[in-house]
């Protein structure tokens, strides 16, 4: 049965279909179609965070910092040198990938694991410090605004229907692309490095090189998804730096699920419809959301996604004989997709 | 060269400086003994100078009475820490404590924002003469903050070298499993550690408001800074952490004086990042 | 000209010498036995020169190359590879993932190849999957292709430790104590299994503290004490050796 060859199918296609649909009955308003397009933002933030925690088993506190910096930068050409947003979006994530190739090599030479977290932190802080204080070239704490939406053929993609359906295309472009990542020569040396590397470097894996060049990858990916942030939402500011970001790029992961595809995705959603469902709430609102995510952790601490696709597998049948633990280690695909 | 300037920007620094050994021995402490970064310290911190405002404004406890109170309270509430944010994620991966640390420090500000507002709030200091000394202006209630600082690091520094508690914290933090088949309690040692660190930051929280007003959001920037304090001097190396916390708060205010105080801010960044270039395990770590 | 052979090799750790100034020769072709009591710095030496650590003095060279102080996956490219004294697997991933994932030298597939899955690409997996079959089936692993590596046996655990090395298509493989924790037949089949490596073409150097297990299969014998060589030749030699006897063997008998 093809469902138990692509074990992402299950959920991945009843989520597009809820995803393309959403606007026609639930989100019908302008202001809830803006709610769709950061649940997507989010999610290509997310999967961009878990490739440092899923597939390199590591942590970048620093992740907003890329995330912010990306926006800055297709802003900044845009209303500065007038360039396309069109060439904005190219060249966020290669100057923020750039940058993530330089601190990574300054921070993974010798660190890794919570060392690292402290390190990214530290340079997310001084990137944070930066944009506050540059005002001539960052705008100061007001940020930059006016960021003009992109257009295709004369057409200003400024509705947020438009964009919905437009970062949607992207990100299903990113689900592509990470899957594909995970079992290419590049993506199964990241992994030998996560489990075990020791092993790896003896079996010929260069380790650091391995890692600089996927923690690069994972900052090119988020400083995309913050050009996409900033031609939707059309202002950038310190914040977008900051550690309130980073924070919400975190629940979203752990909220979903490290080490796989959609958990990143379903954890966007739910942080973003959770938290504006509490909004209600007013100044009790954060305070409550720290209580359901620590509720969260403690009964759900693999994440939402994992969950729930232990009872799809049940509902299914296609469980493995190695379990849960099995699957987390195995990719999408080599199970046998194509060896068969 | 003013003198009175260098000499007033020395005394400055080590006021800073002093907040941030206090706060950044409790960060590293945790860090060195459990292997778990406690983003809440920052909180702690925070929590222990608004219930200062609390007890001696609202409750009309004197300074010293209320910061005893404060500090044991906060440390008592240490325990509690360990027990629903940091122990039931031990066996989980290290990011999942991380996170639960989150959760707390998110319920920890937005409470208090909930409860004092997002208003600054001062407090009234126990004394508050000024002094000269040279040609360098002291208040008394400074002056305390040095005092209370020194003597915090070496009952601190006592109690990690010379009691059994200190031995049985360090064998854990070197090797849990070790520790274990030796004897030790290790759940002990790890309640043991977030009272001493929850009671530190509480200290430290107890103390800036000697030098600054008590506002729900001072919690995060000194984290911050802590977080450079700690990767600087090594991670989880407490002495180191103490060293460096005095030179970085006395370098930052010369910084702040003499080159720009635009960047006084980044300041903190740019040591940990040339640290990093040239001994990434930190001044004082091992590798 | 030796494959491998180290001059005045030295490591000192605070003073004290783990390895001292050891001169070894593996030729093409050797099953070199490495041996000596616990602690006596066999593990140290082969880190040495592996990579996993630098030498304070003296040179590594292999295939007439000098090799000291290059990186370990540097050196695995040119096809010296070697397992550990405790078994290193990726354990959470399938026995086909392990070898599969440890055939990163041997992989062809590009990137672009693996991003739109070209026909090319599909013949090289293909390839690969053969390729890992061969391999388990060499170590006697077929039947458990599909099984989580920690849930093998220790026995197994060594097995699919060799294949991994195996899978980088390696010149030479250093071994670091394989027998441990393994039962008499798990050890024999082991060293059944190095002899078939060995008849497959692939020179050995074998860390061994149990003299017994290895003088059946070695060609040759270095033995250290203290971090210096004390003896060299053939098992023969060396059973007979009057140093070798009063250091090691000797110590053995009298314990």
């Amino acid at each position: 049965m093809r469902l138990r060859n692509r074990p992402g199918l299950w959920f991945g296609a009843p989520a597009l279909a809820v995803a393309a649909t959403a606007p026609l009955f639930l989100f019908t308003n302008s202001y809830n179609r803006g709610l769709l397009v950061l649940i997507v933002i989010y999610a290509m933030a997310g999967l961009s965070l878990d490739y440092i925690m899923g597939e390199m088993g590591q942590f970048s506190f620093g992740h907003a910092a890329f995330w912010g910096f990306g926006a800055y930068v297709s802003a900044k050409l845009a209303l500065d040198l007038g360039v396309s947003p069109w060439i904005g979006f190219l060249a966020a994530p290669v100057a923020a990938g750039l940058v993530g190739l330089l601190i990574g090599y300054i921070a993974l030479r010798r660190t890794r694991g919570l060392e690292l977290a402290i390190v990214t932190l530290g340079f997310g802080v001084l990137a944070w410090t930066v944009a506050l204080r540059w005002r001539p070239v960052t705008g100061g704490p007001a940020g930059l605004r006016q960021v003009p939406p992109p257009s295709l053929l004369g057409w200003e993609i400024r509705s947020e229907l438009a964009y919905y359906y437009f970062a949607l295309l992207l990100l299903l472009g990113v689900v592509f692309i990470l899957t594909r990542l995970r079992e290419s020569r590049f993506g199964r040396a990241v992994r030998s490095i996560h489990e075990n590397e020791d092993l790896a470097s003896s079996i010929g894996v260069p380790a650091t090189r391995s890692y600089v060049f996927a923690f690069s990858f994972a900052c090119a990916l988020v400083g995309f998804s913050g050009a996409l942030y900033a031609h939707h939402f059309r202002f950038v500011n310190p914040n977008l730096l900051g550690l309130q970001y980073m924070f919400i790029f975190l629940i979203v992961v752990l909220l979903g699920g490290t080490g796989t595809v959609w958990g990143p995705v379903l954890g966007a959603a739910i942080f973003v419809l959770v938290s504006e469902w509490l909004r209600a709430l007013q100044e009790y609102r954060f305070l409550i959301f720290g209580v359901v995510l620590l509720m969260v952790v403690l009964f759900m601490p693999n994440g939402v996604f994992p969950a729930l696709r232990r009872v799809a597998r049940r509902v299914t049948g296609s469980g493995r004989s190695g379990g849960e633990e099995a699957a987390r280690g195995a990719y999408p695909g080599s199970g046998g997709s194509e060896a068969g | 060269m003013n003198w009175d300037i260098l000499g007033q920007q020395i005394w400055n620094g080590l006021l800073n400086g002093s907040i941030y050994v206090i706060f950044a021995a409790g960060l590293s402490l945790v860090f060195g003994v459990m292997r778990v970064i406690n983003m809440a310290h920052g909180e702690l911190t925070m929590l222990g100078a608004m219930l200062l405002f609390t007890v001696t404004s609202v409750m009309g406890l004197s300074y010293f009475a209320g910061a005893a109170l404060v500090v044991v309270m906060m440390a008592l509430a240490g325990f509690l820490v360990n027990r629903v944010t940091v122990r039931p994620f031990l066996g989980h991966s290290e990011l999942v404590v991380i996170l639960s640390t989150v959760a707390l420090s998110f319920i920890l500000l937005n409470g208090s924002l909930v409860v004092w507002g997002s208003t600054p709030k001062g407090v009234d200091k126990p004394f508050n003469e000024v002094l000269q000394v040279g040609g360098v202006y002291m208040t008394t209630a400074q002056i305390l903050l040095v005092g209370v600082c020194f003597t915090a690091v070496l009952a601190l520094y006592l109690v990690l070298t010379r009691t059994k508690l200190g031995k049985m914290t360090r064998a854990t933090g070197q090797n849990l499993l070790g520790a274990r088949l030796i004897g030790i309690n290790t759940t002990a040692v790890y309640d043991a550690t977030l009272i001493i660190a929850s009671g530190l930051a509480a200290l430290a929280g107890v103390l800036i408001v000697l030098i600054s007003a008590a506002s729900p959001n001072l919690g995060q920037p000194l984290l911050i800074t802590g977080f450079a304090v700690v990767i600087v001097a090594g991670m989880g190396n407490v002495g180191g952490a103490v060293a460096v916390g005095l030179f970085l708060g006395l370098t930052e205010a010369l910084f702040g004086q003499y080159v720009s105080t635009f960047y006084r801010q980044g300041y903190l960044y740019v040591v940990m990042i040339i640290v990093l270039l040239l001994r990434p395990q930190g001044l004082f770590g091992r590798r | 000209m030796a494959l491998l052979e180290t001059k005045g090799l030295t490591k000192l750790f605070g003073g004290l010498s783990a390895v001292d100034r050891l001169h070894l020769r593996v030729e093409q072709g050797d099953i070199m036995g490495l041996i000596g009591p616990n602690g006596s710095g066999k593990t140290t030496a082969l880190n040495l020169i592996t990579g996993f650590l630098k030498p304070t003095e003296g040179s590594v060279t292999y295939e007439g190359q000098d090799v000291t102080g290059l990186e370990p996956h540097e050196l695995a490219r040119k096809g010296l590879v070697r397992t550990f004294q405790i078994t290193t697997l990726f354990e959470n991933l399938t026995v086909r993932d392990n070898i599969l994932h440890g055939s990163h030298l041997a992989n062809p597939t590009t990137l672009m190849g693996a991003l739109v899955r070209s026909g090319r690409y599909r013949r090289q997996r293909a390839d690969m999957e053969a390729r890992a079959r061969e391999l388990l089936a060499l170590v006697g692993l077929e039947q458990r292709i599909d099984s989580v590596a920690r849930d093998l046996s220790a026995g197994e655990h060594r097995y699919l430790e060799i294949a991994i090395a195996l899978a980088a298509n390696p010149r030479m493989v250093l071994l670091d104590e394989p027998a441990t924790g393994l039962n008499p037949e798990e050890a024999a089949y082991l060293m059944d299994l190095i002899r078939t490596l060995s008849r497959e073409g692939v020179t050995i150097l074998l860390v061994e503290h149990n003299m017994r297990l290895i003088t059946n299969i070695c060609t040759r014998i270095t033995v250290l004490n203290f971090g210096a060589k004390i003896a060299e030749g053939t098992p023969g030699e060396i059973v007979d050796d009057e140093a070798v006897v009063t250091a090691y063997l000797g110590r053995r008998r009298g314990a």
